[in-house]
């Protein structure tokens, strides 16, 4: 039985697929041109491959009509005031490819998003920060994940993975949990996606994500007692210490 | 006298009729449930709530596919991780294993020779036709559409075929390594891929007018579950159906690896997002991705093929440095990264799937507030939740 739709689609119902409004943005071999111009690559024949799919990086999302250049106009101003701006509020900008330590304020852009340590001081402050302020706003949560780098202490790294759909840059952050038991404020009232993410983590490492609007385990059983993605969890567990149920 | 027809107008129309809201479960034993999401998974459970036929709130539970991928992986050298990787999905499975591979390489700085760039480019390709067709077979299946649905199930199969031909195997078992391919590109799939090819795009051309044009099949999709560009963006939907929702965003154009710079390709953009353009762009995709495999075939026609250089064949260690990468590769379903923590030893201290599926479970319910209940299984069908990768 038919059902009407709306009179506003009634219309287009009927009209070929190429019609419908669909329209296809630059193809791969305008992109070839455009980063010849811009950026020399190695010979693909030769030793590494031309082009390395590695970091996340996208132009700007809104480039469906204009070729995507190799940096924006005032990228370098807004780059700069990233990282000058994390480094007022405390955070270390690490060198992203290997994550070691490093005073470089290097990265932020597309291709090479910069690694930024926070700690628990300046977490809420940074994090706020980076999804608020004006020109910057890392409105995307791409990831959200913990590393448990027992035996080292601090034991646990939260680390989000962010990017901005209005500039196209992608951060990645690392947040070491300095208090036991483990816990961190949620950031769902800044990224809603954070929701099940912080589910995730809270199930599978026992991280207790503060003001969460509902922390209850998502993939494991709801009667199940442990942590498993704990490094201890499976060897020498104590199975009460680490319960979250 | 304002105040009480506010109020009034404020209740739902189940609350003035008198009538409490229904709540149906569609668990993951639903006949209806297995049928649509069997070729995903089928692992889903849904707690709908209803106001008269529309969905008021929708609850989705995941997790009864969950095996414990990530502790696996962390327990065993890296080299050994590609097949628990490729089972997080079907054809899927066989992109996961190149992005992985491509994570693993960039951290432990391993060159891949160029045949064996261009075979993963057009072992990706072919895994996109499949999936995508299996995502068509589903949502075919969930319209009652039953001539698409057997006629995507059969391409779904046809095109499968033709991947484990290329892989030299079922992705469970062959595909990427960290270093190379498990095989290099078959002497005779040149000739298998002609063959195959007019058949793929024979049903594309049956399935586009069958689900696309036939007026009962519009009907179902057409402003159904409509996801604006901003909520797309913000519940992190990746892939087909974020392209559908209007973002001109592909990685394979924003940030390309493999061997897509070097080749030509358009990515299909949509307006409203609602099913019927998720539909459309899924079609779109498989032609210009089976374009982009005769381009790849083309471009592997009489090169070197090279033999299969992979890392761990034969049992050497793979040494990965201490450090960390995420690496994000276009995939079937949406965006999949994996995010690798070294820490210089034997084993892995932390692979980490960043699954798209999962974050398009979690946007189920916003998607679908207002629709009828009988749109929840196409729209789920359609947004093609992989219960591999989600649930991991």
């Amino acid at each position: 039985m038919k059902r009407p739709r709306g009179g506003l689609f009634a219309a287009v119902r009927g009209v070929p697929t190429w019609l419908r409004a669909i329209s296809t943005s630059l193809s791969g071999r305008a992109r070839r041109r455009s980063r010849a111009a811009t950026a020399p690559s190695p010979d693909p024949v030769v030793g590494r491959p031309a082009v390395d799919s590695n970091l996340r990086g996208r132009a700007a999302a809104n480039a469906a009509s204009s070729p995507p250049t190799a940096a924006p106009p005032g990228d370098a101003d807004a780059l700069e005031r990233l990282m000058m701006g994390l480094v007022e509020r405390g955070a270390r900008v690490l060198d992203s490819a290997a994550g070691r330590g490093s005073t470089d304020a290097r990265g932020g852009s597309p291709k090479e998003p910069a690694v930024v340590e926070l700690d628990d001081a300046n977490a809420s402050t940074v994090l706020r920060w980076l999804r608020e302020a004006p020109g910057l706003a890392f409105d995307e949560l791409f990831d959200l994940t913990v590393v448990d780098r027992l035996p080292a202490r601090p034991r646990f790294e939260v680390h989000y993975s962010l990017g901005s759909s209005a500039t196209g840059r992608a951060l990645r952050i690392r947040r070491p949990i300095g208090v036991e038991p483990p816990e961190v404020d949620s950031v769902v009232p800044l990224w809603r996606n954070a929701d099940w993410l912080e589910r995730e983590v809270w199930d599978l490492f026992g991280i207790r994500f503060r003001a969460h609007p509902g922390l209850e385990r998502i993939l494991l059983s709801s009667d199940f007692e442990g942590a498993p993605l704990r490094r201890d969890f499976g060897r020498a567990a104590d199975a009460s210490e680490v319960a979250p149920s | 006298m304002s105040a009480p027809s506010e109020a009034v107008r404020a209740k739902t129309l189940s609350e003035r009729l008198g009538i409490r809201p229904a709540i149906v479960e569609l668990g993951h034993a639903h006949p209806a449930v297995r049928r649509v999401l069997q070729g995903a998974g089928g692992t889903l459970s849904f707690l709908v709530t209803l106001d008269d036929d529309r969905i008021e709130a929708l609850e989705v539970e995941i997790g009864i596919g969950h095996r414990g991928f990530e502790k696996e992986v962390e327990s065993r050298p890296w080299q050994e991780a590609p097949p628990y990787v490729a089972r997080l999905g079907w054809a899927g499975g066989a992109i996961a294993r190149i992005a992985y591979c491509l994570a693993v390489e960039r951290l432990a700085d391993l060159a891949l020779p160029p045949s064996a760039i261009w075979h993963r480019t057009l072992v990706c390709e072919l895994a996109r036709v499949t999936d995508h067709l299996a995502r068509v077979a589903a949502l075919a299946a969930a319209i009652a559409a039953s001539a698409a649905e057997r006629i995507a199930r059969s391409a779904e199969l046809a095109a499968m075929t033709l991947l484990e031909t290329s892989l030299g195997g079922s992705p469970f078992t062959a595909g990427a390594l960290p270093g190379g391919m498990t095989a290099p590109l078959p002497e005779g799939f040149d000739a298998t891929w002609q063959a195959g090819r007019g058949g793929l795009e024979r049903a594309l051309g049956r399935l586009s007018l069958l689900l696309l044009e036939q007026g009962s099949a519009v009907d179902r999709l057409m402003a159904v579950a409509p996801l604006g560009r901003e909520d797309a963006l913000a519940w992190a939907v990746t892939g087909p159906c974020l392209r559908a929702s209007g973002v001109a965003r592909d990685r394979r154009r924003d940030d390309p690896g493999l061997a897509y710079a070097e080749l030509d390709f358009s990515v299909p953009i949509g307006t409203l997002g609602d099913d019927y353009d998720r539909l459309a762009v899924v079609f779109e995709e498989v032609r210009q991705s089976l374009w982009l495999v005769e381009q790849c075939v083309c471009r592997m026609r009489g090169t070197e093929r090279g033999a299969a250089g992979a890392i761990g064949v034969g049992g050497e260690a793979l040494v990965v440095p201490a450090g960390e990468v995420e690496v994000a590769l276009e995939s079937s379903t949406g965006e999949l990264a994996f995010h690798l923590v070294s820490d210089g030893g034997p084993l892995p201290r932390r692979i980490r799937c960043r699954a798209p599926s999962f974050f398009h479970a979690q946007a189920l319910p916003a998607v679908l507030r207002g629709a009828r209940l009988d749109d929840l299984l196409p729209t789920v069908a359609l947004f093609h939740v992989v219960s591999g990768e989600c649930d991991r």
